[in-house]
């Protein structure tokens, strides 16, 4: 009976020449979307490598000089792109895609695609994850809003129902009808992609892009069957088609538009992100450091005079000249293990902030799957804060142990000079960046609460629905 | 096969049925006369069990329409005034969708078959409901009907709008049906044809059966003057 019903909407939905259309035009938008963004993605993959290979020539070729020098002539970090961004660029365009790591200072991640143009913007803004988001739901809605009001409104309800047909399993026929319309359409395109992909870019599986990808696939079925069984339940209750379709409308900008919107900027306001001179200037005062309030002049002599004394005693000598190490290169690297902790404690105030609003958002995600949703495929494609920050805490791990290494070279080879020229050779034996993206599995335990609550927005609709239906006598 | 005993539907003050006790047997045609609102249609809403009723009981083959609504819906076939069925669907595709829910499945024989006996043109079927004329479009309600063998057969209306040829066809087939022991009850407004394929009738009148009686006992000029005066009290 159901499998009857399934097909029979099935055929209907296919053969309406106004609904076959706005499949057509959805998915060219999906096709459009996703060349444009394997388009930018790939061209961010080629830029990264070409700028990353660049850099390490640079590096290598800066010829003999002091190692302290090297440590600023510093090296640049590059986040790597992964190829679901090509699906969700999320806030890509708005975040740093490196950070240029030298001595003394922890950069913020900088180069935002966004800065590089109004057209590369736009393109940006056109993404699969926006058509899926926002478009796919308006078409479920014109697909089924009249699914159940239409029938009545017809009379053939009526028909359908003296033959025996319950409503319950007229309800789930439809269902599945609508979701096999949306698989019909999207699987072909999901397929077409995967392989596209796979021959754009060798080794799809890059940093468990594969597993991403499966997840974020997971999460869209669930929010577009949410958007089927809401769709089902209005026209339920609707008194006719008219009526079911502009209630699903406004149910729609709700929940795709408005609250996301406000509970975004409530939680911006609930807590607000430091400005760049806010956050600066508490780096500059060494907040959360052992010499907070002390100026850099004054903490640079207290930690010269300690190091001096505490070296001078150890290697039982008089002068620091006489030391068995480079006085200079000790004292940069304590200076930079002295200011590890206020750069810590500032970044994790930053990113405390971050998670803060992505979890004020995520409470709104009770009136919203689009927040869910969001949360989840941005968390997957690695296009959201939570990566920049994942890949900045790797990055700076990276520039304190390469300024160490520069530091250890100096205190080492320049022990008893004034001042030590390092080999050009030197620069090769100085560690490389190297970065793994958090593994998808890392990525769902964030968002675990947005998986569950997309399962309960796909099935919360629908079990309403059918449980009406079952009590619901739709003629009188 | 069709029963009655009490049957009443209030909307509020107003009583819509009072108390119907009516009974049709397999094989007879129970023709019911009335003005708008005097209510046939909710007397066949309550068989159908398409509203809930105030009072009474109805029941089809014994079972009652409210108790066992899944079997009760099994013996029954519905022929509404207007058969509406899906457009861009073949009168074919309406046909074996509609008998399909009703658990029966039709291979395409059967389906020719139930056309004909329907009173559709060969090629018909294939044609989209949308091209259907009203007559057409009972007619595939009738195969629906037959398709489903049903025990009951109830309905609202069935002739209005219909030309007269196909109106003619449509009481040769429902005799044919009923001869074969299928209990019929129809609403009407047309007495002509209410006393030339019904054997009993009922006269309603707000909400009540007012008059019930065999159409053997009474010619077309007497109904009519029966009704009328019916009408008029």
């Amino acid at each position: 009976m159901i499998a009857a019903v399934a097909r029979k909407e099935f055929l209907e939905i296919v053969r309406d020449g106004r609904l076959r259309w706005l499949a057509i035009a959805c998915v060219i938008l999906v096709v459009v979307s996703a060349a444009s963004g394997l388009q930018v993605t790939l061209t961010q993959i080629r830029d990264q490598n070409i700028a990353s290979q660049v850099d390490r020539e640079n590096f290598l070729a800066q010829g003999a000089k002091n190692p302290h020098a090297a440590a600023h002539f510093g090296q640049y970090a590059f986040r790597p792109v992964l190829l679901p961004a090509a699906i969700d660029p999320g806030v890509n365009a708005y975040m740093g895609s490196m950070v240029w790591l030298e001595a003394h200072r922890q950069n913020l991640p900088e180069f935002r695609p966004a800065e590089d143009g109004a057209d590369f913007g736009r393109a940006a803004r056109l993404s699969v994850a926006w058509a899926l988001q926002f478009i796919m739901p308006l078409f479920i809605i014109v697909m089924t809003s009249a699914a159940v009001a239409g029938e009545r409104e017809r009379g053939t309800l009526a028909l359908a129902l003296s033959q025996g047909l319950r409503l319950p399993a007229m309800l789930l026929g439809k269902a599945l009808a609508s979701v096999g319309v949306l698989l019909a359409l999207l699987l072909p395109l999901a397929l077409l992609a995967t392989i596209v992909f796979a021959i754009a870019v060798p080794g799809t599986g890059m940093h468990g892009s594969g597993q991403r990808l499966g997840w974020m696939a997971l999460g869209y079925l669930l929010y577009l069957v949410g958007f089927a069984g809401l769709a089902l339940l209005v026209s339920l209750l609707a008194p006719n088609r008219r009526n079911a379709f502009f209630a699903l409308v406004s149910l729609w900008l709700l929940v795709t538009v408005a609250v996301p919107r406000v509970a975004a900027d409530m939680a911006a306001t609930a807590h607000p992100t430091p400005t760049p001179t806010e956050f600066w200037a508490a780096i500059r005062r060494g907040e959360g450091g052992a010499m907070a309030g002390v100026s850099a002049a004054e903490r640079t002599a207290t930690v010269r005079a300690e190091l001096a004394t505490e070296l001078l005693e150890r290697y039982e000598v008089e002068r620091v000249q006489d030391l068995p190490v480079n006085f200079t290169a000790v004292l940069l690297q304590r200076l930079e293990e002295k200011d590890a902790p206020v750069f810590d404690h500032n970044y994790a105030r930053l990113w405390e902030t971050y998670d803060r609003q992505r979890r004020y958002q995520q409470r709104a995600a009770v009136f919203s799957p689009a927040i869910a949703i969001r949360g989840l495929s941005g968390g997957m494609a690695g296009t959201d804060p939570f990566a920049q920050q994942h890949f900045s805490a790797a990055a700076e791990q990276h520039r304190r142990s390469f300024i160490t290494e520069l530091n250890t070279l100096q205190a080492v080879e320049g022990a008893g000079r004034a001042f030590y020229v390092a080999p050009a050779d030197s620069w090769a034996d100085i560690g490389l960046f190297s970065y793994d993206p958090p593994p998808a599995s890392e990525v769902l335990s964030r968002h675990r609460g947005d998986l569950w609550l997309l399962l309960a927005w796909a099935l919360l609709p629908l079990g309403l629905a059918h449980l009406l239906a079952r009590r619901a006598r739709p003629l009188s | 096969m069709l029963e009655a005993i009490d049957l009443t539907k209030r909307y509020g003050d107003i009583v819509a049925l009072d108390q119907l006790n009516l009974k049709v047997g397999p094989g007879e045609i129970c023709c019911l006369l009335g003005a708008n609102g005097a209510g046939k249609t909710t007397t066949i809403q309550l068989f159908l069990d398409f509203i809930p009723r105030s009072g009474g009981v109805a029941r089809i083959c014994g079972h009652d329409v409210v108790e066992e609504p899944v079997k009760t819906k099994s013996l029954l076939a519905y022929i509404p005034e207007v058969v509406n069925l899906y457009g861009s669907l073949s009168g074919r595709e309406n046909l074996e969708y509609f008998s399909e829910i009703a658990g029966v499945r039709l291979a395409r024989p059967q389906s020719d078959e139930l056309g004909a006996r329907a009173g559709l043109q060969e090629g018909v079927l294939d044609r989209p409901v949308s091209s259907y004329s009203k007559g057409m479009r009972q007619k595939i309600g009738i195969a629906i009907a037959l398709a489903k063998g049903a025990r009951v057969l109830i309905m609202d209306e069935p002739l209005s709008g219909l030309d007269p040829k196909a109106a003619n066809e449509f009481s040769t087939l429902l005799k044919d049906v009923a001869a074969e022991g299928v209990a019929a009850l129809m609403a009407t407004h047309d007495v002509f044809r209410a006393k030339e394929v019904g054997s009993h009738i009922g006269i309603m009148k707000r909400g009540r059966l007012v008059d019930h009686l065999p159409t053997s006992d009474i010619d077309h000029a007497d109904l009519e003057q029966l009704y009328l005066k019916h009408m008029h009290d």
